[in-house]
């Protein structure tokens, strides 16, 4: 809870901090082949995956620790 | 492996709709010009606080029909993905509605609609912690948790269709956004996959959270912590 409270404050700090830069709106709608646009694609993806394989070693403690878990109790029982 | 192909199946989605979302064609528009592309990414938000806690509302029918603590401890867990997806949506809102409909909130019937849901929300997890008392607690919770749901289809799908004047397409009339994707449906393509994914995101989220909840109640019981 405490860790989602904070997540909830940098996030509403980035809305803050966004909300005062210029929006300048192109005046024509730009190429997809020539913007460059695949460049930001590759970086969200990379964020995307980044955060993925995050939740995967979170994933795989939990069930390492759910083993042990188990284990200890065969033990004591 | 094969115990976790949604999980997979969740992050190919999401890369897919990062792709198509951001190179994909889009219809021209007005006002939002290529903030259309939000489409794929905020309103994904929505559909999964939404699942979460339809989720978590059967959890707590559930735990209230059989008082078994498990289900106490999912609807709890899944209420909390719910509120981190409403989070994403209301912020993710306002950044879209700062530069479409010139400012961050502008009391939109549907923007406090889904503020008061989360709020609502917020108050479950209050509750949970407000009791010492585990049954007693639960079970206050669980039936809060019921009323909390009937109140947020109100406010979300009834009220703003009623008082009109929403600047939320598909909403009191407004035109959405599939008056403009008859052509193709091209649209469609990335949203469904996009909110599939995000969905699966947020049951893999919470169902972390499930198995931390059981395993630290487990080593309550065996006097470990």
């Amino acid at each position: 809870m405490k860790q989602l409270t904070s997540i909830c404050a940098a996030l509403i700090c980035l809305v803050i901090s966004t909300l005062n830069a210029a929006a300048q709106a192109p005046e024509d709608y730009p190429e997809p082949e020539s913007n460059k646009m695949f460049v930001v694609v590759a970086v969200v993806g990379v964020i995307f995956v980044g955060i993925s394989l995050f939740l995967l070693v979170l994933d795989r403690r939990i069930s390492k620790l759910e083993r042990q878990f188990e284990e200890k109790q065969q033990i004591n029982q | 492996m094969l115990k976790h192909w949604w999980k997979i199946l969740a992050v190919l989605l999401i890369i897919y709709t990062i792709v198509l979302g951001f190179l994909g064609a889009v219809p021209k528009m007005g006002i939002v010009r290529e903030s259309i592309r939000n489409l794929y990414f905020h309103v994904p938000m929505w559909f999964a606080m939404m699942t979460m806690f339809t989720i978590s509302f059967v959890y707590s029918i559930r735990y209230l029909s059989s008082l078994n603590p498990k289900f106490n401890i999912y609807a709890g867990n899944f209420a909390l993905a719910g509120i981190f997806f409403g989070f994403l949506g209301l912020t993710t809102g306002m950044v879209w509605a700062n530069y479409t409909w010139g400012a961050p909130w502008s009391n939109d019937p549907k923007q406090i609609g889904a503020g008061l849901s989360v709020l609502s929300y917020l108050a479950y997890m209050v509750l949970r912690r407000s009791e010492s008392d585990g049954e007693k607690s639960a079970k206050i919770s669980a039936v809060y948790n019921i009323f909390a749901f009937a109140l947020m289809i109100p406010l979300i799908y009834v009220l703003p269709d009623v008082l009109g004047d929403s600047l939320h397409p598909a909403t009191g009339g407004n035109v959405g956004f599939s008056e403009y994707d008859k052509l193709d449906g091209r649209m469609r393509r990335v949203l469904y996959p996009s909110a599939l994914g995000w969905i699966l995101i947020g049951v893999w989220l919470s169902s972390l959270c499930n198995r931390l909840s059981i395993l630290k109640s487990r080593a309550e019981e065996n006097n470990i912590l």
